[in-house]
């Protein structure tokens, strides 16, 4: 074992102040034992969100496995150092690169906490056997797997940089993870060679105990005196706890048959009406119809479905029984509320030939195509004048938050919302929030208004108005559509919002330009500005990409401190409502990247079998700093449009005939 | 002496294989109850007044028990159908797809000869079928699941099929998968035709075994 003059130094040194603080906590939200990491377990698509509490480390973490054999981590660790405490933002990476055999263990490489400011890079190799229940894992560790004390690795003078990769001291590590088979209980332990506060060496002990499917929680404790709890959430977005299927099945589809001669057919109204009757039983609802020559032209939505292509195919389905012999064409409009986004096009001749075929949504896609919605449609069955509406509700929310905290805190606010809605376009929307869980210690204005490191200069304790402001959304072409939104946008930001977005359903990207004038809130009370301004000009570029639905989004322009900057979003739709992004940027003034978010949606009807199209969504980090920051509650377009993306709904199409 | 030490060790052997296939049926049509089984009445006299081709659906994981009326005939697949649209298409007692009893079975392709399809009698099964599940998952691809099977004519016996007796022979299908896991289906053959009265197939690693039982065959 390694051990340099400094190093002992540092911690006769630091002894006394630090306690684990020195260690390395958790991997990044990579597969880990207890504090060490080992092979990549999972299969593709698995997700984790893992939340750390000790004395003086919290960390959220979230992991997801794009492949059965890579994982991504991104981790929000704060330290409490005694005399004062970091943050960390960090990336990490795990590979595993040789499968394991009957003989040979798996071996995995990784990369952890890229992008950290205060604690470095670690990196490890590692070789892991299964044995039966149990893994066992040992392997080697660079940086701060290695070394006991802070060591600035990866970071100079804000330059991001590579060249120290398993580079430097090395220390061993071992682990062993027991899945006991007993009330879902798992035993983890593990050596490391780095030292602490307390001995030369690590050792740790877990016990993790599942308290309902997908649920775990871990007790931990290692002898630097360091004990703590790990939470864990692990789900699949491609497998839900519940079965799919149990509801209501679809319509028998019927094959279209020559009209024989003389045979009545039914009118627009008869197919209208039994149309409505047996889709209302599947919870489909049909806002307009029309038949005219040899089309059918159907508005439908789900207040329980958010797969779009199962709502088409149900669609599909009973039209197949019901529609004359000559009508040749479906077009199923998808409306999100304030437009009509897409029509998607099928093929009733197609839809014959696929109906029952081993790969009959593949043949069903086969005969689908998308067009844009016509700008003015004549009135049809079906259609109603819009009621004016007021509606209103309280929704609290809670924030894993290391702005307005030294510390990863948790916190909560009330938000009580109301909104009247003039039209299917317009509506004025406001809230006012409360945090009841975890204020911050409000701090002096700076002398100049910040643009988002002054927030703990906002009065806390108080009921404050979140946001008030008017937003119309408009339809210029099919296939551009805009906006425009004035009032309080968020806390720190009021003024004016525009945004045009060209979008064509047929194609898999589009592009939307938004520009913003807005004053900085006040600080004290509800509706007065600070003496600052800013415009931002933003321009989006929205590409699906790959299988189904992948996605980048790639924003660029002037931001709220009249940077330059680009924004880079990536993630992945799912079929189910599931939504997962990270997202980070770069800006002129800076010469490394900004921090990192993350976002996951997880749909009502992944863990409910009675379904719905709610989400609950979680998000962390994202823009917290002065650059590179844009203005948010604006109302940005594409939030509206993704769902009727060509890509999400192909995602989705395995589920046409169901 | 050899002969009776043969003989003892083959009929040990029989007890033996005969002892596992009844635990396997009993696993089969005895599930462990994941959720509680609703099963209705069937009006057995009204069904075949009417001259209906129908058949009782019993789904396990999800506690579903239905009855489905033949409504179609596609490429000598019949689609059973409930009044709620729940239902399955069989090929001859090979259950090709199923909706809403659980995670619905899109699909299934086998071989030519397969007995389940051709309704062929007890004992003149081939020694091995392989069978291609197709189940849906993102994308317009349908995910597939391969399996072969091996089965094993069991007893002769006489079993009440909602409320008729029928003489059927036992055939169990030990299953493994294309990922090394096994499955088992369970089947009841007309003794005399080879037709399915009662059968329990894998249909999806969390469907499950769909139990249908034959109410009124399908005769065109």
């Amino acid at each position: 074992m390694k051990r340099t003059a400094q190093g002992i130094a540092c911690t006769a040194l630091l002894t006394t102040s630090l306690a684990s603080g020195l260690m390395a906590e958790g991997i990044g939200g990579l597969s880990q034992a207890i504090d060490t990491p080992r092979a990549i377990s999972g299969v593709a698509d698995d997700l984790t969100i893992i939340f750390d509490y000790r004395e003086d480390y919290r960390a959220l973490s979230f992991a997801i496995q794009p492949s059965d054999r890579f994982e991504i981590g991104i981790s929000f660790p704060t330290y409490d150092e005694g005399t004062g405490s970091s943050s960390g933002n960090e990336l990490s990476f795990g590979l595993r690169f040789l499968d394991e055999s009957a003989y040979f263990p798996s071996l995995t490489v990784g990369v952890v906490g890229l992008g950290n400011d205060d604690r470095g890079t670690g990196e490890y190799l590692l070789a892991s056997k299964s044995l039966g229940p149990a893994q066992i894992s040992g392997g080697l560790g660079w940086g701060r797997y290695a070394d006991q004390t802070v060591v600035d690795r990866g970071e100079d003078d804000g330059v991001f940089r590579t060249d120290h990769l398993f580079e430097g001291d090395t220390e061993p590590f071992a682990n062993f993870v027991w899945d006991t088979g007993v009330n879902s209980l798992i035993a983890a332990a593990e050596y490391s060679g780095v030292a602490g506060p307390e001995a030369d060496d690590t050792f740790a002990a877990s016990l993790s105990y599942e308290l309902i499917e997908g649920l775990r929680v871990t007790g931990l404790v290692n002898n630097q005196g360091s004990t703590g709890l790990r939470l864990e959430f692990a789900a699949n977005p491609r497998l839900p706890f519940v079965q799919t299927d149990i509801g209501r099945g679809p319509h028998p589809y019927v094959e279209n048959r020559p009209a024989r001669a003389g045979q009545p057919q039914p009118t627009e109204a008869q197919v209208f009406a039994v149309l409505t009757e047996r889709l209302e039983k599947e919870n489909i609802q049909i806002s307009r119809f029309s038949m005219r020559g040899n089309t059918i032209d159907v508005t439908a939505s789900s207040n329980t479905d958010a797969v779009f292509a199962r709502i088409v195919g149900r669609v599909a389905r009973v039209l197949s029984a019901v529609a004359p012999a000559n009508i040749t064409t479906f077009r199923v409009t998808q409306n999100t509320g304030a437009f009509d986004s897409n029509v998607v096009v099928l093929d009733r001749a197609g839809l014959d030939r696929a109906v029952g075929k081993p790969n009959a949504a593949e043949l069903a896609w086969d005969a689908t195509s998308f067009a844009p919605s016509p700008l003015n449609r004549p009135a049809a069955l079906g259609e109603s004048a819009f009621e004016p509406r007021f509606t209103y509700g309280f929704s609290p929310t809670f924030k894993a938050d290391f702005i307005t905290s030294d510390t990863l805190e948790l916190t909560g606010t009330l938000n009580a919302n109301a909104r009247y809605t003039f039209s299917p376009q317009t509506f004025v929307a406001g809230t006012i929030g409360y945090r009841f869980l975890n204020q911050w210690d409000q701090q002096d204005p700076p002398a100049e208004p910040g643009i988002r490191s002054d927030f703990t200069s906002y009065e806390p304790d108080i009921a404050f108005l979140q946001s008030l402001n008017v937003r119309h959304r408009f339809q210029v072409a099919p296939e551009v559509f805009g906006r425009v939104s004035a009032g309080y946008f968020e806390r720190a930001y009021g003024g004016i919002s525009g945004e045009m977005i060209w979008r064509d359903p047929a194609q898999n990207f589009a592009l939307g330009l938004e520009a913003t004038y807005v004053h900085k809130r006040a600080y004290e009370g509800w509706f007065g500005f600070e003496d600052a301004d800013a415009t931002t000009l933003i321009g989006s570029v929205y590409a699906n990409i790959g299988q189904n639905g992948n996605f980048v989004i790639v924003d660029a322009g002037q931001h709220l401190a009249e940077d330059f900057a680009v924004g880079l979003t990536v993630g992945r739709n799912y079929r189910n409502g599931w939504r997962i992004a990270a997202s980070t940027g770069w800006s002129e003034e800076r010469d490394s990247a900004l921090k990192f978010g993350a976002e996951i949606s997880i749909p009502l009807s992944w863990t409910s079998a009675d379904g719905g199209t709610g989400t609950t969504n979680l998000s962390v980090g994202g823009q917290s700093g002065d650059f590179g920051s844009r203005v948010s509650g604006t109302g940005l377009l594409y939030n509206e449009l993704r769902a009727s993306d060509k890509r999400r709904i192909e995602d989705g199409f395995g589920e046409f005939w169901n | 002496m050899i002969k009776g030490i043969l003989s003892a060790g083959a009929i040990m052997a029989l007890s033996g294989c005969l002892g596992q296939l009844t635990q396997i049926r009993d696993a089969i049509l005895n599930p462990d109850p994941e959720v509680e089984m609703t099963i209705p009445r069937v009006n057995r006299a009204a069904i075949e007044q009417a001259d209906l081709a129908a058949v009782l659906m019993l789904s396990p994981t999800i506690g579903v028990g239905t009855v489905g009326i033949a409504i179609q005939m596609r490429e000598d697949r019949i689609n059973y159908s409930s009044n709620d649209n729940r239902g399955v298409t069989l090929e001859g007692g090979l259950i090709y797809a199923t909706l809403g009893l659980g995670t619905n079975l899109q699909a299934v392709t086998t071989q030519s000869n397969d007995p389940l399809v051709t309704e062929a009698r007890a004992g003149t099964w081939p020694d091995q079928v392989t069978r291609t599940y197709h189940l849906s998952q993102r994308g317009t691809q349908f995910a597939q699941t391969t399996m072969t099977c091996r089965n094993q004519v069991g007893r002769d016996l006489v079993i009440d099929v909602v409320s008729a007796n029928r003489s059927v022979v036992e055939v169990i299908e030990m299953c493994t998968t294309d990922t090394g896991d096994t499955v088992n289906n369970i089947h009841y053959l007309d003794a005399g035709t080879g037709r399915i009265w009662r059968t329990s197939q894998w249909t999806g690693p969390v469907q499950g075994n769909i139990q249908v039982d034959v109410i009124d065959q399908f005769d065109p």
